[in-house]
């Protein structure tokens, strides 16, 4: 049971600062000559940087504070327009693609980042029925509205991409097309919200749903995958070799950042939607400040 | 695999940027226009 | 429980030969959408099989709670000391024979507009059988979500259809197998796909029915 204190930020403003020292602070000061790599491996960094990313994330997350949820927002903003711009002016062109590569450097992290908004969704849907707490589900809410957002994205970037790479907007490439799908079914699930008036039915029905959806997607990767390996051989984007790494880096961060900060405020709107719905406001009630 | 070297393209990675960045501050901008609409009430 | 559901269905056969005759007749208007290319009719045949099947589902869907909305019978159901699981699985397992039953009754229409006389019928038949079931256990679920709600025309197939594509893939797949011809022997693996899909989810929307019909 989560106690809603006044939980300080610092121990996640510690590991915020910790994921961009060892994630991209080493290597960007080692481009320009310098060694503050405290002597640990760039296997290692990488592990640290991934992790302390993560869970100051999630520190600042479970604070429900409205300040942290800025915060995060305005650092996630950051972190994205360095990493794009050490992506589109600073990092060479690959050899074969040229300059359509760079598209990998928001396409990528996007993608690993839709994926954790819909999981996220998944694991306040478990949680909302387990303990019928009206903040998961808030979260459920907002993740899978974020999450649909990140997934419209992907789409958008993926035909992008694919245009000059292949001369089609759609190549039917498995993990777009599992998007696609995902899209759909997220989208569903949101319109199902819109229909259902009362809170609770609609609390329960979309936690379902959204179980129910969860569980199907790696059955459409897979049968997807399935489906188009008899046609054309294996399209996927080129892997990113090591050298491009920092402008990817970056830019995961920075949309890390903006999406939990995203899923935070947007779970304030639903929660006090739902405080709406549940309880009609009396006059003069005092400002929101308990946690959300 | 394409053959050949893809020349050019700045244009489409130009508009991956710049959807991506048009979509997240759009939305931003919703959700915190919601968020002080909620505080007004 | 199930003699119920089976008592209303043949009450309600008038309602299966309509549901019928509209997958019949999308299955000639996919052939106006393509044009009389005999070759390409015969190719695409198993996936104008199931889009018919796909489209007519949302009708019998909708309708399989449609007894219990009209007189608030639902209620009452749950009022009977059974659990709500074993009316998931009596509603699930009527809709399932009731799409399987329309499946193969869609098949001579089949091979007479798009000259696609199976070479495989075992396997068609298995296809068929499988595919519904696939159809049937999300298709039950949601019907009964929705039937609660306004929209629940639009609703219906907007949630169903995302969630169904690997069973509608697989399908169609095995399907296409059987009537042209497999040659590599692969309608196998994809009938395996189609079982692991019905066993996810006949468990999964068995186990989350509860939540979804209680007050």
């Amino acid at each position: 049971m989560i106690v809603m204190r006044e939980r300080s930020l610092v121990p996640g403003m510690v590991l915020l600062f910790l994921a961009a020292w060892f994630g991209f602070a080493v290597a960007l000061a080692k481009h320009y000559g310098l060694d503050v790599s405290l002597g640990i491996s760039t296997g290692w960094q990488a592990a640290v940087a991934a992790v302390a990313g993560i869970i100051g994330a999630i520190w600042f997350f479970l604070s429900d504070q409205l300040s942290a949820a800025r915060l995060l927002v305005i650092l996630g903003v950051c972190c994205f327009l360095l990493g794009s711009w050490y992506g589109l002016f600073v990092a060479p062109p690959e050899t074969y693609m040229g300059q359509v590569q760079r598209i990998m450097y928001v396409h990528v992290p996007t993608a690993w980042n839709a994926l954790l908004a819909i999981t996220f969704g998944f694991v306040a849907a478990v949680v909302f029925l387990f303990r019928s707490d009206w903040k998961w589900d808030a979260r459920l809410e907002a993740s899978i509205e974020v999450g649909v957002l990140l997934c419209f994205l992907l789409c958008c970037q993926g035909a992008i991409w694919a245009k000059p790479t292949w001369g089609v907007w759609w190549d039917w490439d498995p993990r777009l097309t599992t998007t696609a799908v995902l899209l759909f079914a997220f989208l569903g699930i949101l319109a199902l919200r819109r229909f259902v008036e009362d809170p609770m039915r609609r609390a329960v029905w979309s936690a379902v749903a959204t179980i129910i959806a969860y569980i199907d997607v790696p059955i459409v990767y897979f049968s997807v995958k399935w489906w188009n390996s008899l046609h054309q051989q294996q399209s996927s984007p080129a892997t990113v070799s090591s050298q491009f790494y920092l402008p990817l880096r970056m830019n995961a961060f920075g949309v890390l950042f903006i999406m939990t900060g995203f899923i935070m405020l947007r779970a304030r709107i639903a929660r006090e939607r739902v405080e709406q719905e549940l309880a009609p406001p009396l006059p003069a009630r005092g400002q929101m400040q308990e946690a959300v | 695999m394409t053959n050949g070297v893809i020349t050019g393209g700045w244009s489409y990675v130009w508009a991956a940027y710049g959807v991506t960045a048009a979509a997240l501050l759009l939305y931003g901008a919703t959700l915190f226009a919601r968020l002080r609409r909620g505080d007004a009430r | 429980m199930l003699r119920k559901e089976f008592l209303l269905q043949w009450r309600t056969r008038a309602q299966f030969m309509a549901v019928f005759v509209f997958g019949a007749a999308s299955l000639l208007l996919f052939s106006f959408a393509i044009g009389p290319n005999a070759a390409a009719l015969r190719t695409f045949s198993a996936g104008f099989l199931w889009l018919g099947l796909l489209l007519s589902s949302t009708l019998t869907l909708s309708e399989s709670f449609h007894a219990e909305m009209e007189n608030r019978a639902l209620e009452g159901l749950l009022l009977i000391p059974t659990s709500p699981r074993a009316i998931y699985y009596a509603k699930a397992v009527a809709n399932w024979l009731q799409l399987a039953l329309l499946g193969v009754a869609l098949i001579p229409v089949m091979v007479v507009l798009y000259d696609a006389a199976p070479s495989n019928p075992g396997q068609l038949l298995v296809t068929i059988l499988l595919g519904s079931a696939g159809l049937a256990a999300p298709g039950t679920l949601y019907a009964a979500m929705t039937a609660q709600l306004r929209a629940k025309q639009t609703l219906l197939p907007l949630l169903f259809f995302p969630l169904i594509v690997p069973a509608l893939l697989a399908s169609v797949k095995a399907t296409s197998l059987a009537v042209l011809g497999d040659p590599m022997g692969q309608g196998r693996s994809w009938i395996t796909l189609l079982l692991a899909f019905v066993a996810i989810y006949w468990s999964l929307c068995g186990l989350l029915f509860g939540r979804v019909v209680e007050e």
